[in-house]
């Protein structure tokens, strides 16, 4: 079935998409598996905010590689570290990016690639300590040129 | 693989405890699987889903790499020095193959 939105519907679904943006989550907006692929990793617990650094352009030009760097507050001893970083987006067409696995052996639990990014839209990191406690941490990138081709 | 990975390390020599730090770069095109050919067919994901790095025989960091990870991955961490061994970076295919690239650490 086709649905036809007159403009006014449509400007009220978009309203709908900025709610959803400022933490107020809906299924019915989410537009592709990342409350699911958060939902996993957390085991249905809240992520606390902070702890976590999000580095990321304000503004990508190319969506195609767009350089993040994540790190994560923590002493990395044996008694108290980060044992995984989960990074996802809400607006490519999958959500997952990239998981990475620390130890103690880390040191330092900060890690730096290139992602994707078809188009402007928030990344998200959520850390998992090694008693389980959660941290997540948020930031948008506006991207100029989507990095999914096709 | 046309070229082997391109690994470096911060310091080649260590003392105990202290933070090393490794970049890579490797050369895959890390196809994503959402895109179309010309005649409109969709071209099979193929990236390198996996990256492994061990320090003298021990797990240091690793990562599970999605398609939207930009191709020709570059991956950049730290890891604390504690003895000296070989550094050793295993990329896994989604076709099952890898890519190992290696390099040395000197821990005093």
């Amino acid at each position: 079935m086709r649905v036809l939105l007159n403009r006014r519907q449509a400007l009220a679904i978009g309203a709908g998409a900025v709610a959803v943006l400022n933490g107020a989550v809906s299924p019915a907006f989410a537009k592709n598996d990342v409350d699911e692929l958060i939902g996993k990793f957390t085991g249905g617990k809240k992520p606390a905010e902070g702890k976590i650094k999000l580095d990321l352009p304000e503004i990508a030009e190319n969506g195609n590689t767009v350089p993040m760097t994540v790190s994560v507050e923590s002493p990395m001893t044996e008694q108290s570290y980060v044992s995984e970083v989960m990074v996802v987006t809400d607006g490519n067409p999958r959500a997952g990016v990239v998981t990475f696995h620390f130890s103690p052996a880390s040191g330092v639990a900060e890690a730096n690639t290139r992602i994707r990014l078809a188009s402007t839209q928030n990344v998200i990191a959520v850390a998992k300590m090694n008693d389980g406690s959660l941290f997540t941490a948020a930031k948008q990138v506006k991207v100029t040129i989507g990095g999914c081709g096709g | 693989m046309a070229s082997p990975p391109r690994i470096k390390l911060d310091k080649k020599e260590a003392k105990k405890g202290d933070i090393v730090e490794v970049k890579a770069l490797v050369a895959h095109v890390m196809e994503s699987g959402q895109r179309k050919n010309a005649e409109g067919k969709v071209i099979p994901r193929k990236i390198l889903n996996k990256f492994t790095c061990t320090v003298a025989g021990k797990e240091v960091f690793s990562a599970d790499f999605e398609p939207a990870i930009a191709a020709n991955p570059y991956i950049q961490f730290k890891f604390k020095a504690q003895e000296t061994g070989p550094v050793v970076l295993t990329w896994v295919d989604d076709d099952g193959s890898k890519i190992v690239g290696q390099t040395e650490i000197a821990v005093s």
